[in-house]
């Protein structure tokens, strides 16, 4: 279980979370929505240990995350998918696959990892020689998550994975997830686009200025009056 | 990526074992001491640029630190062996070492500090120096603002007369900073720079230690610039704080590694060669007063037209760059740069061959679209 409990940080004196608290099961989808700077990436980066909490815990099945030195993070058992892709440009997609498989913990079993993630993106092995900033933002979306999923997470968070692809692309990424959580990786998607997140989630969280201001199923999120005027415009 | 193997290696140490010999066999070969101190300066700027390559091409964090890590090594033998009367040998190493220390401290303050990347390291880095030159003038134990003398110091016989020991020490440290780059790009330690480079924070959460393979990276070079450092001094003869922490030596060294391409090991030494060969001919030609103008300039045009570095650019149009090369002989030739040298020749040789591949792609497209180009280019 990964349970976050009254998380703070910001950046200086500008305070971006306040008191952050919520669970992800074993095996669970959980996403996590709120308009333009709610915090939601700031939530993103210190889970994945890359800004440091001021206050709270982040504990991973018994191991507190903030403890950890943010290159070890990965090795306890979650693994981020960065917004806006961010996969490595200059390096061909094989090898940005191979770094994936980095860590200490996971590198004796890349080559079965491997096999796994190309048979949920083939596309992944036909372009393995391509450089990776060449590919097209769908690619380089399915590349981050094939690469964070080297890592052998149990944990996936992504952060805003339709950001700037076309429906029909946010379509299949969303079926993917839901393919990756049924091999049972728990799965943790930051999103915007509320509708789509909602409708791949069972529960969801809504952040508001740095706080988490709803909590309920998926379903009821979707009929919810003040999440579908806010998100929804209707 | 890693388009470097052991072989590599082995073929780059083959090289240098046939280099040693050349002083040996001078009397036979027939050529003037001046090849063996041209030699050295290409040794000295070739360590140099794959070292500071070693850690900024690779790894993206732009130093200027290259000054500090040079003159430690400098002053380790101008102090140590000339004031001190160490053996000379091992004031190398400890040039070496100092330069490493400078650049384990560097390290562990500023890769702490998140908010130091970018500019800020790289003025960092430029401050060193500039407080290193400090403390020198006002240590009467290191200079004390009156420069140091090395000559006089005792030179170890067995490497042969000065032009020969220098040739060859300058080949150790030379043939050391190309191999220890050519390791660094294909072992692990080369592949976490690189993701590092490309980003940095999704390289840490996919479990890259970026802090300890930054200092890794910055110790090997720092240790390397130290060393040559030190060799150096030798050279210098009489050492001042003006000119070893000069900006001279951190500017040509990311001249001539961006000129030659800083993603592949081979770009520093390709980029040291050419700016040596063409400032020393310079020189040469009359042109003292004005040669850093001029390749100045030419290293500007050289920067613009070809952004991926000479080296890839080369290595994609392997005819251009040896059919230029033969032309630039032939023109050297004919008129008459033989009778002043070989390296003449050679300059001739480089400065054409340089010239085609920086030629505009359309000139030689042979109908290849210039999109296919372009994309040739980008896989470098």
């Amino acid at each position: 279980m990964l349970k976050v409990e009254s998380i703070a940080s910001g950046y200086g004196s500008a305070q971006a979370l306040w008191d952050v608290s919520l669970e992800v099961g074993e095996g669970e989808i959980v996403t996590i929505i709120g308009p333009n700077g709610a915090g939601k990436s700031t939530l993103v980066n210190v889970l994945a240990g890359i800004h440091p909490a001021w206050s709270g815990s982040v504990n991973l099945d018994g191991v507190e995350l903030t403890k950890l030195a943010s290159h070890e993070v990965c090795g306890a058992g979650i693994a981020v998918v960065p917004e806006g892709r961010q996969v490595f440009p200059d390096m061909t997609v094989a090898d940005n696959l191979e770094i994936g498989g980095y860590h200490p913990s996971v590198r004796q079993y890349r080559d079965e990892t491997y096999e796994r993630v190309i048979g949920i993106f083939p596309i992944l092995a036909d372009r393995g020689g391509q450089l990776a900033g060449s590919m097209s933002g769908g690619e380089q979306q399915m590349l981050a998550i094939g690469r964070a999923l080297m890592a052998r997470p149990r944990y996936l968070l992504l952060d805003e994975p339709s950001l700037g692809l076309a429906p029909v692309i946010v379509e299949n990424i969303f079926e993917v997830l839901r393919q990756i959580n049924d091999e049972g990786v728990s799965v943790v998607v930051v999103e915007q686009n509320v509708v789509e997140a909602l409708q791949l989630a069972s529960r969801g969280y809504v952040l508001e200025q740095g706080n988490i201001v709803k909590e309920a199923s998926a379903d009821q999120l979707l009929e919810d009056p003040a999440v579908r005027a806010a998100y929804l415009g209707v | 990526m890693t388009s470097t193997n052991r072989n590599t290696s082995l073929i780059t140490l083959t090289i240098a074992v046939i280099l040693w010999f050349m002083p040996t066999f001078r009397e036979t070969l027939d050529y003037p001491v001046f090849f063996l101190l041209f030699g050295y300066t290409l040794f000295f700027w070739i360590a140099q640029a794959s070292s500071w390559n070693t850690f900024t091409g690779f790894s993206g964090y732009f130093s200027f630190g290259q000054g500090a890590f040079f003159g430690a090594g400098v002053y380790a033998v101008a102090v140590l062996a000339v004031k001190r009367d160490w053996p000379l040998l091992l004031t190398f190493l400890v040039g070496g070492i100092v330069a490493a220390a400078i650049g384990l401290i560097i390290g562990v303050v500023v890769f702490r500090l998140r908010e130091l990347r970018g500019e800020i390291f790289a003025l960092m880095t430029l401050a060193v120096a500039f407080v290193m030159a400090s403390i020198a003038r006002v240590s009467p134990t290191i200079d004390g603002g009156q420069g140091a003398p090395v000559n006089n110091v005792p030179l170890p016989d067995f490497l042969g007369d000065f032009p020969t020991m220098i040739f060859r020490l300058g080949l150790i440290v030379a043939t050391l900073a190309v191999i220890a780059a050519q390791w660094v790009q294909r072992s692990r330690l080369g592949w976490g720079l690189f993701s590092i480079r490309d980003d940095e924070d999704v390289a840490e959460t996919l479990g890259v230690p970026t802090f300890r393979y930054k200092i890794t990276a910055l110790l090997i070079t720092a240790f390397i610039a130290g060393l040559s450092g030190a060799i150096h001094s030798l050279q210098i003869g009489y050492v001042t704080i003006e000119d070893v922490f000069s900006i001279r030596v951190p500017l040509f060294v990311i001249l001539m590694s961006i000129l030659g391409g800083t993603k592949h090991w081979m770009g520093p030494v390709v980029g040291a060669i050419v700016v040596v060969t063409l400032n020393d001919r310079l020189n040469r030609a009359g042109f003292q007063e004005i040669s850093d103008f001029i390749t100045g300039g030419l290293l500007i045009l050289m920067i613009v037209a070809v952004k991926e570095g000479l080296y890839l650019r080369m290595r994609t149009r392997p005819a251009r760059t040896a059919i230029g090369f033969v032309a630039g002989l032939a023109i050297g030739l004919a008129l008459g740069a033989l009778d002043e040298s070989l390296i003449t020749l050679l300059a001739y040789g480089l400065g054409i061959a340089v010239l085609a591949v920086m030629l505009p792609l359309s000139w030689f497209a042979r109908g290849r679209s210039a999109e296919a180009e372009a994309k040739v280019a980008s896989h470098g």
